[in-house]
């Protein structure tokens, strides 16, 4: 009975609760830490190797697909930036329709000429729509053309850089006359090569000058009056000829030519 | 024979579908003349020349004979020149090959013309004309080496599948 008693003592004596710890305690505290802190490195290196090596061979298939979500990602904005674009070409097209032809048919660039000295295009638009030889060809941006041969759901549209064009054209600012020639791709006058029609027959008097808008005169009974056809790069007056020519820049970006209006009369 | 008609019309179409879409400043047609006049019989070369060039007409805005007219002008001077002259060496095969798409050119403009005067002389078409000339000279250097691997294809290498599991057992 005696050590049981002993025993009871000594354990109401370590159940009461004192400021300072224990010598005792401090002393397996002291052994305990650094097996702890073995463990604790141990287990945190085990969890790091788990969680980036081992767990990462999924999340390293997950990265190639979210890699791949993100390339396709890509490719949507890219196809959406086109869309967008395409867009505003259209609307800018439909709105020249509603307010100047309202019974124009719209098509689609095909193709260009596969001989580069002939400037055309083939439209996806043919005598089945209700296209004919010789129909004014318009583009948000002014004039493009008139259409050649025409097939069941294609043609060829004439674009009016190409060397067999003429167009009857009248500048914008002083109402001046004068024949629009294509040119074909033909080095301006900084050699840089681009899309370039002249302008013929202006008498040596008429008033021209570099930067006036040309517009169709209508008088070629061919085209509209009114219709936007380029801008006067230069002017060249031959001091003893009768007539005096000019270059000029096409409104219509040809390079980049996607939809089209045909005019119906 | 039906071989070769075969990859001509293969060629022809494929070469025209690209320069329709892409606006290549050369004449991928023009390099076939040119193999065709070196290093095939006459008839035939001829006769696919002016298949080619007939395609082309069709597919163009020109007026119809301009390439032919241009293609069999170019092939007949070959027929007359390849025994004369040296078409090996790098050099000597791209100043044949830009003197001959001068040549063609010229006859293609002279045939145009004569058709619809566009009032353009010859020596304003060359300003445009030396970007064609100079890449059908650098491209034809590797590309007839091409024609010819192309044309010398079998018919059991066009219509056999290439994977060797699926290849008929030789012996």
């Amino acid at each position: 009975m005696i050590p049981l008693f002993a025993g009871l003592f000594f354990l109401s004596l370590l159940s009461i609760k004192t400021q300072k710890s224990p010598v005792y305690e401090q002393w397996v505290l002291n052994a305990l830490s650094p097996v702890t802190d073995f463990f604790s490195w141990t287990s945190k290196g085990v969890r790091k190797s788990w969680n980036h090596y081992f767990y990462l061979v999924g999340a390293s298939q997950e990265r190639d697909l979210l890699q791949a979500k993100l390339s396709s990602f890509g490719e949507l904005k890219a196809h959406d930036e086109g869309l967008r674009l395409e867009n505003e070409r259209l609307k800018n097209l439909l709105d020249m329709k509603q307010k100047n032809f309202p019974k124009a048919i719209a098509a689609r660039v095909m193709a260009f000429d596969p001989r580069s000295e002939f400037k055309s295009i083939r439209i996806d638009k043919g005598s089945r729509q209700g296209i004919a030889p010789d129909m004014p060809v318009v583009a948000s941006g002014g004039l493009v053309g008139k259409v050649g041969p025409v097939f069941k759901d294609e043609a060829y549209v004439l674009l009016i850089v190409d060397p067999a064009s003429f167009v009857d054209c009248l500048v914008n600012r002083s109402r001046v006359r004068g024949l629009l020639a294509g040119s074909g791709t033909i080095p301006n006058t900084d050699f840089k090569p681009g899309f370039l029609t002249r302008l013929e027959y202006l008498k040596r008097e008429s008033d021209i000058q570099a930067g006036d808008s040309l517009i169709t005169s209508g008088l070629d009974r061919l085209y509209p009056k009114g219709i936007l056809v380029g801008e006067v790069q230069t002017v060249d007056k031959d001091p003893l000829g009768l007539f005096q020519k000019a270059k000029v820049v096409p409104s219509v970006d040809f390079s980049g030519l996607e939809e089209v209006l045909i005019l119906r009369p | 024979m039906i071989r070769t008609l075969f990859l001509s019309l293969i060629y022809g179409f494929g070469v025209i579908a690209l320069q329709s879409i892409v606006p290549l400043p050369g004449d991928l047609l023009l390099l076939a003349v040119i193999y065709f006049g070196f290093y095939e019989e006459w008839t035939l070369g001829f006769s696919i020349s002016l298949g080619l060039g007939f395609l082309l007409d069709v597919a163009s805005l020109a007026p119809l004979g301009t390439t032919m007219f241009a293609y069999s002008a170019v092939f007949g001077l070959i027929c007359f020149l390849r025994s004369k002259i040296l078409f090996r060496s790098l050099a000597s095969r791209f100043c044949w090959i830009a003197f001959l798409t001068l040549v063609s050119e010229l006859f293609a403009w002279s045939y145009s013309n004569s058709f619809s005067e566009t009032g353009r002389p010859f020596w304003a078409e060359l300003l445009v004309l030396w970007k064609k000339i100079f890449f059908n000279g650098c491209v034809g250097l590797f590309w007839l080496k091409a024609l010819q691997w192309y044309w010398g294809l079998t018919w059991e290498q066009l219509l056999q599948p290439s994977n060797p599991l699926y290849r008929k057992r030789e012996n």
